[in-house]
């Protein structure tokens, strides 16, 4: 057993350790442009200029908004709308990236009063619909095509965030959401209703009521309860080849377009020594696919759609990763409903094959 | 130093280097300051660097554009290690449909954005012989999108 001094030794050895990596901790923290372009530069544009996320750099955005709306919005994220949440950075980090983003048009912008607006959220509701919706969605839900890029055609870099998700409620406060309505967002849809509708201040007091009302969406939780396992899977009542030509033959009644049969070494094993007893059907529903990536551009991580078939000792075993459980990693509710689909063409399908 | 010391210290190492990574996002992106032709280049040369055997690269963009859909350059890159695939195919038949592992690359203007998770995913779902090599998986997604990010750089 260990005597006293040298625990005591060990103990100051790892304190020494672990104090010396907290403080370089410390040190990166400060390094925003760096750790913009670690997490955030993939989305928003490495000048923050958008892509998949909006253009933070925007003027008209970022002088408009308090560093508490993008503390928080880091923080906490936009649930099921593609932005992570990324509260695990900690305090420091979070500050030293708003104060890069500050840095890109040098200006400060005053913090927000905290206090509540007073207004009508019924009458505010009405103006809702009459002056909001048409982008914001009946329910604050915001606007389709979560999936921006500019690898497709595209007419804004910009979409109507969604007025009911959590995040947003929880980093706005209504004094910003007023000022957002007074003033609009130049170079974006967003207008001044003031201006372009005549609202007065009672009425946009009684449009950020309205706003307020929204329940704050929550995106639940995808696990294997609710979403399946992570593999489709069905035993073949048939040998291998028929199967794997089943499968095939029932591409077509879904919509999917047979890309390839391979075995699953191809390209791993030698030529002519692959195992010919584990094999991948690749396919695509283009239609379907143009559909996703306007939803969600990262769809790639499920193409081709794919089902591979695999001969046991005592049976033949076909599989397919279940969408609406890798949907999880998207933080994209949209995205969700299409995986959920998918998840159901390929039990569909199996189903039909295996007859 | 004695053992159980050093081991006591590697741990604490260990678990300090990880807390970030368990909060951290299981999908891996990043933008390469490059136009997708290089990028390409330094993601398969990234994948190759780390161990691994390139099996096909999948030409989404082209399937999309012949049908009348546009798109930019999108491309799906399989790989593996041959023995890895082989054996694991075969221990693991459940395994089989994450196998080649694979890295999305698209254009985005003059950039080019690369895709991957880190697989933990399956984690829970595969006994815990495996997850020192899905582990394993997640670390080399990081290390060949970083690489290919640096060597990116314009």
């Amino acid at each position: 057993m260990p005597n006293t001094l040298e625990i005591t030794k060990t103990t100051a050895a790892t304190a020494i350790i672990l104090l010396g990596l907290v403080f370089s901790a410390t040190a990166r923290a400060d390094d925003g442009e760096a750790l913009f372009q670690q997490h955030c530069a993939a989305c928003h544009g490495k000048d923050g200029r958008g892509g998949v996320g909006v253009p933070l750099a925007l003027p008209a955005f970022i002088n408009s908004v308090d560093d508490r709306y993008l503390r928080e919005s880091i923080r906490l994220g936009r649930p099921g709308r593609v932005m992570p949440a990324f509260g695990y950075l900690g305090e420091k980090k979070i500050d030293a990236l708003v104060d890069h983003m500050r840095s890109w048009t040098g200006k400060r912008v005053a913090a927000f009063p905290t206090a509540t607006v007073k207004g009508n959220a019924v009458k505010g509701a009405k103006l809702y619909a009459t002056y909001c919706t048409a982008c914001h969605g009946a329910n604050g839900e915001g606007s389709k095509g979560t999936g921006v890029t500019f690898s497709r055609p595209r007419n804004l870099p910009v979409l109507a965030p969604a007025l009911n998700n959590s995040g947003f409620l929880a980093s706005a406060t209504d004094a910003m959401i007023k000022n957002t309505l007074i003033k609009g967002r130049q170079g974006s849809p967003m207008v001044s209703f003031t201006k372009s509708a005549g609202l007065n201040e009672q009425d946009i007091n009684n449009l950020v009521a309205h706003v307020r009302s929204f329940p704050g969406k929550v995106r639940p939780e995808i696990t294997a309860a609710n979403a399946g396992p992570l593999v489709i899977e069905r035993d073949s009542p048939y040998d291998f080849k028929t199967t794997v030509n089943n499968i095939k033959n029932a591409l077509p009644s879904y919509n999917l377009v047979l890309i390839r049969e391979q075995a699953l070494d191809q390209g791993l094993a030698s030529k002519g020594k692959e195992n010919k007893n584990q094999t991948i059907i690749y396919s695509c529903g283009f239609h379907m696919l143009n559909e996703a990536l306007k939803v969600d551009p990262r769809v790639g991580l499920f193409l081709p759609c794919r089902i591979t078939i695999v001969q046991l000792a005592d049976k033949v075993k076909v599989m397919a990763v279940n969408p609406k459980r890798m949907s999880a990693l998207f933080n994209n509710e949209e995205l969700d409903r299409l995986c959920d689909r998918m998840r159901q063409t390929y039990t569909d399908l199996m189903e039909e094959a295996l007859l | 130093m004695k053992t159980w010391q050093m081991k006591l210290v590697s741990s604490l190492l260990l678990l300090l280097a990880l807390l970030p990574a368990a909060h951290a996002n299981k999908l891996i992106m990043v933008r390469i300051d490059n136009n997708f032709k290089n990028a390409m280049d330094f993601v398969q040369a990234a994948v190759q660097e780390q161990g691994y055997r390139i099996t096909r690269v999948q030409r989404v963009d082209k399937g999309l554009n012949s049908t009348g859909h546009k798109t930019d350059f999108y491309r799906v890159v399989f790989f593996g290690k041959p023995e890895e695939v082989t054996r694991l195919a075969k221990q693991y038949p459940g395994l089989a449909p994450f196998l080649p592992l694979k890295i999305v690359v698209f254009a985005e203007e003059k950039d080019t954005l690369v895709l991957a998770h880190d697989y933990t995913l399956l984690k829970a779902e595969f006994p815990s012989e495996l997850h020192p090599t899905i582990e394993r998986w997640g670390a080399d997604m990081r290390e060949i999108l970083e690489t290919a990010q640096l060597t990116g750089v314009r």
